[in-house]
């Protein structure tokens, strides 16, 4: 069984974090920074109205299935979804914006993993808060990303 | 001339006025995510789909960017409101080596 990943942000980390979080939104900033498990663990967000179906194993990690369904609270719309695989070489798997806010959303897709990990969905609402869950999955043959 | 890339939209569930129906987009398209390298040991380039883009009635209502964590042959379901009046839905794309397409689905209400 793979060990949890130990709580290991560093001060730099929350220095980076914080500053980027002045100039760009939470997908700008995984793009730079590469968002790893301990940030998102550190961001403590609440998983209420996010439902993410992932299977448990997988034999292969080319085309992992992600259902993802997305019902915030009563007065709140969905803005933006993003999706991040922490041990892939880069994490954000991808990123949804809704230009007109949607009351609910669901989506479907298909994910690429670097080898076993937990997959984080993290949803920003109309109110600024940011939402998020993550499920674990395991992965008996994994996806060539790197020739080393 | 780089070939098309082959790709499908289809809409499930009842199209009717104010139902939420589930939109499926699929394109035949490697990903390539410029970590592999070729039989000859070159490193392969980086050829993802980087956005997507979904537009109902000329309106844009969902913009989308994959990355190397997407599977080839990406696909993409999500929820959709049926308008009052249908109406076309089109998805859009465009890869790193700026191959474009699109596809669209007439939202025909049911009697």
């Amino acid at each position: 069984m793979k060990a949890a990943i130990p709580f290991a942000l560093q001060r730099r980390d929350c220095l980076a974090l914080g500053m980027a979080s002045l100039v760009a939104p939470l997908g700008v900033q995984a793009e730079v920074l590469n968002i790893k498990e301990p940030q998102l663990r550190a961001m403590q967000l609440s998983p209420e109205g996010i439902v993410m179906d992932l299977p448990n194993v997988a034999d292969s990690s080319a085309s992992v299935p992600l259902q993802v369904s997305i019902l915030p609270p009563a007065g709140l719309l969905v803005q933006m979804v993003d999706v991040y695989v922490p041990e892939n070489p880069l994490t954000l798997a991808l990123k949804l914006r809704m230009p007109e806010a949607l009351p609910r959303f669901a989506f479907t897709t298909r994910l690429r993993l670097a080898g076993s990990q937990r997959v984080w969905v993290v949803a920003s609402l109309s109110d600024g808060s940011v939402r998020g869950t993550s499920a674990a999955i395991e992965v008996i043959s994994s996806s060539c990303f790197d020739a080393s | 001339m780089a070939a098309p890339i082959p790709s499908r939209l289809t809409v499930v569930g009842p199209i009717r006025a104010g139902a939420t129906v589930e939109a499926r987009w699929i394109a035949g398209h490697p990903m390539e995510t410029g970590f592999g390298v070729d039989p000859n040991g070159q490193r392969v380039l980086r050829n993802i789909i980087t956005s997507i883009r979904v537009t109902l009635n000329g309106r844009l209502i969902l913009e989308a960017e994959p990355g190397t964590g997407i599977s080839a042959n990406p696909y993409l379901a999500f929820s959709l409101l049926v308008p009052k009046d249908g109406g076309t839905l089109a998805v859009e794309w465009i890869d790193d080596a700026g191959r474009r397409g699109n596809v669209q689905q007439i939202l025909l209400l049911e009697p």
